[in-house]
């Protein structure tokens, strides 16, 4: 590879080899996560379902709409959990909260009721894992169950968003 | 000149997945979009980052101070480069706005559209042309601390036990009319320059409107003689009264722009950190003359009962699993409890017991938001009257998190976020989710990501006062249904916005 020519384009190189993976019919993960993954409308629907906290206004049913076209990135999310970026917000967060949490039970007594700053951030972080990789798994899940009576979608059914 | 502080910004996807196969060199843009007063500016100061001018493009008006802040002013500007690849330190900036400071630090009805005081701050994360990550933050620059420097009508606080700067919201005459929602700082006593009595002339209308209202509401009884009248009197008198009601209601609201045929009460809420809101809805102490003195009394903290069930999980020993679930209770509880107490609402969640279902093979377990499930449970494994019943489920198939039920019940999976409990409460204390309210129809969305009702996202902690406000006084909350706290109560909806109901969004900072 051309590194001068790919730092001076870099995100037209990256179309380029995702179009050439795609259209040489080449089956990698990577191309094919990359053709749902440009659609900013799946990525807010995941998005949805991951962060949901009552899951009642049809988030999963969004992220289903896309059919076997979404399973590389839940089958990712199920793998992995949340992004590095994800994962950094949310411990920083749990980090504030703590502190917060800290005070607020030294000013009224009750900081036998608060585990350590450690033991805190890892109960939530585990969560999220947890999270993340149960909510892919059980779309996929779904996804299985329907894909087993239902004709696959094909990628002409993508909505591409402009 | 005042400073905000916003929450980390951290370069990468949100979403699993979104840069398959991506080299090292693939990079970030990240879009920056900052509207506000002239003289805004949002300072990016990234952290542990050295010569980051030198490895980072800049477009647009944003430049680098040093070598690791940037400073972006009012309109767009784009960085390119971000690296995101670090699962263990990803590239972060911390936030900061500093304003010109406003013209005016004293008094403004927050119902009123977003002020030339507010700077709004959007990051959009681009991965090629693909939006991968954004955030959205508004920082309102007013210091209200404020209060009019001429010493005339005031409001005493009593009993402001933490000594906090309280926030005061008044409705009330003045010369000019009414006001509605004016916004004042004090710990002890608040100068609220000089508020009138209703004008006479508007408690004259509104006198004969209420009479009217009174005898249309009960209209099929004569008024002199208590039986009812022959029908086509009936029908007679009732159109009479309907037609002097709605004439009333119109001279009522051209009277000192009393809207929606009201009477504007002069009314005081006074929300303090670790004290019960005061709401005061018809104080009488006001006179034409200066030096009139308001006692706003301030009490403890509204506290409501909860009850917790702890539901067996088969696959992990039983003791282990109660003593991991508590310890996740409790500090579920106390941060509910101190984001409660931080924005001023008045309320605490007090926990009465965390009870071990603790049965084998224990009772058959919801695999979803269902609350018939929810009431099921409730009757295998018992619900105490009167307590909000929290369910603590173990991990079952992940597809919610936790979710309200009547009768006063909530579920919620063992493995939640810190913030789930916090949420299931606004619920029960009325509130509704916020996620992409515009109702001053400015274009911009009324909450920040980080408000506690917001439906997603995992970072939400805030409650705005007119969500306090809500709570309290909505004779639906549990608050009130289940008795724990006396007091004028008031049907404000969401997208209410009137003398009677302050915004939903309407927020006061710092809280």
């Amino acid at each position: 590879m051309d590194f001068n020519l790919y730092n001076r384009y870099p995100f037209r190189f990256h179309l380029i080899l995702t179009a050439v993976f795609w259209l040489c019919g080449s089956h990698t993960i990577g191309a094919e996560t990359s053709k749902i993954a440009e659609q900013p409308s799946v990525l807010k629907a995941l998005a949805d379902w991951f962060e949901c906290i009552e899951c009642v206004d049809g988030e999963l049913q969004q992220v289903l709409a896309y059919g076997k076209d979404v399973k590389p990135l839940l089958l990712e999310a199920r793998r992995s959990g949340p992004t590095p970026a994800v994962r950094e917000q949310y411990r920083r967060h749990l980090g504030t909260a703590y502190r917060q949490l800290s005070e607020y039970a030294k000013a009224h007594g009750l900081d036998a009721q608060l585990p350590d700053k450690q033991a805190y951030i890892s109960m939530y972080m585990q969560s999220i894992e947890s999270r993340y990789q149960g909510r892919a798994a059980a779309a996929l899940e779904k996804l299985s169950a329907s894909s087993a009576t239902e004709t696959p979608a094909s990628p002409g059914r993508l909505r591409l968003i402009p | 000149m005042p400073v905000r502080t916003g929450p980390p910004l951290i370069a990468g996807c949100r979403i699993p997945g979104c840069c398959p196969g991506c080299g090292v060199n693939d990079t970030l843009s990240w879009r920056l979009q900052v509207s506000g007063p002239p003289g805004s500016q949002v300072v990016l100061e990234f952290e542990r980052q050295r010569n980051l001018a030198g490895r980072l493009r800049v477009e647009g008006g944003a430049h680098w101070r040093d070598d690791h802040t940037l400073l972006v002013p009012a309109g767009e500007s784009w960085v390119h480069g971000l690296s995101f690849h670090s699962a263990k330190s990803p590239m972060t900036a911390l936030p900061a706005v500093i304003g010109a400071a406003p013209a005016s630090a004293t008094t403004r009805s927050l119902d009123q559209p977003a002020p030339a005081s507010m700077v709004r701050f959007t990051v959009v994360q681009y991965l090629s042309e693909v939006p991968v990550n954004h955030a959205e933050m508004a920082f309102d620059l007013r210091d209200l601390g404020l209060s009019p420097a001429k010493a005339e009508d005031i409001i005493d606080l009593h009993n402001n036990r933490q000594g906090d700067s309280a926030i005061i919201l008044v409705d009330g005459w003045r010369e000019s009319g009414f006001v509605n929602d004016e916004i004042y700082r004090a710990a002890d006593r608040a100068n609220v320059g000089n508020l009138l009595p209703i004008l006479p002339e508007c408690q004259s209308i509104f006198d004969r409107l209420e009479i009217k209202r009174a005898r249309l509401r009960g209209f099929e009884v004569s008024p002199a003689t208590g039986v009812p009248e022959r029908e086509n009197t009936i029908e007679h008198e009732a159109r009479r009264l309907g037609q002097d009601v709605r004439n009333l209601e119109v001279q009522l609201d051209n009277c000192g722009q009393c809207p929606y045929g009201k009477q504007c009460n002069s009314e005081a809420i006074v929300f303090s950190n670790g004290d019960a809101m005061a709401f005061d809805e018809n104080i009488d102490v006001w006179t034409s003359a200066p030096n009139d003195v308001f006692y706003a009394r301030l009490g403890s903290t509204h506290k409501i009962p909860v009850t917790f069930w702890i539901l067996p999980d088969q696959a992990v020993d039983p003791q282990a699993y109660f003593e991991l679930t508590r310890t996740r209770i409790l500090s579920d509880q106390l941060r509910a409890n101190q984001i409660f107490e931080e924005y001023n609402c008045g309320i605490a969640f007090t926990t009465a017991a965390i009870n071990d279902v603790g049965s084998d093979p224990g009772p058959a377990l919801p695999i979803g938001p269902d609350c018939l499930e929810a009431n099921r449970l409730s009757d295998e494994i018992g619900h105490i009257q009167g307590h909000i019943n929290i369910y603590y489920l173990p991990q079952v198939p992940e597809t919610f998190d936790a979710i309200t039920c009547p009768p006063h019940t909530v579920l919620i999976l063992q493995n939640a976020i810190n913030e789930a409990l916090a949420h299931e409460y606004g619920h029960w204390l009325t509130l509704g989710h916020v996620d992409g309210f515009d109702l001053d129809n400015d274009g911009l969305h009324d909450f920040p990501q980080t408000n506690l009702m917001m439906s997603g996202g995992l970072v939400k902690y805030e409650l705005t006062e007119g969500q306090c406000f809500r709570m309290n006084v909505s004779p639906y909350s549990v608050l009130n249904s289940l008795g724990y706290r006396t007091g004028p109560t008031r049907k404000c909806r969401d997208i209410d916005i009137n003398a009677d109901c302050p915004a939903v969004f309407l927020d006061v900072k710092p809280d």
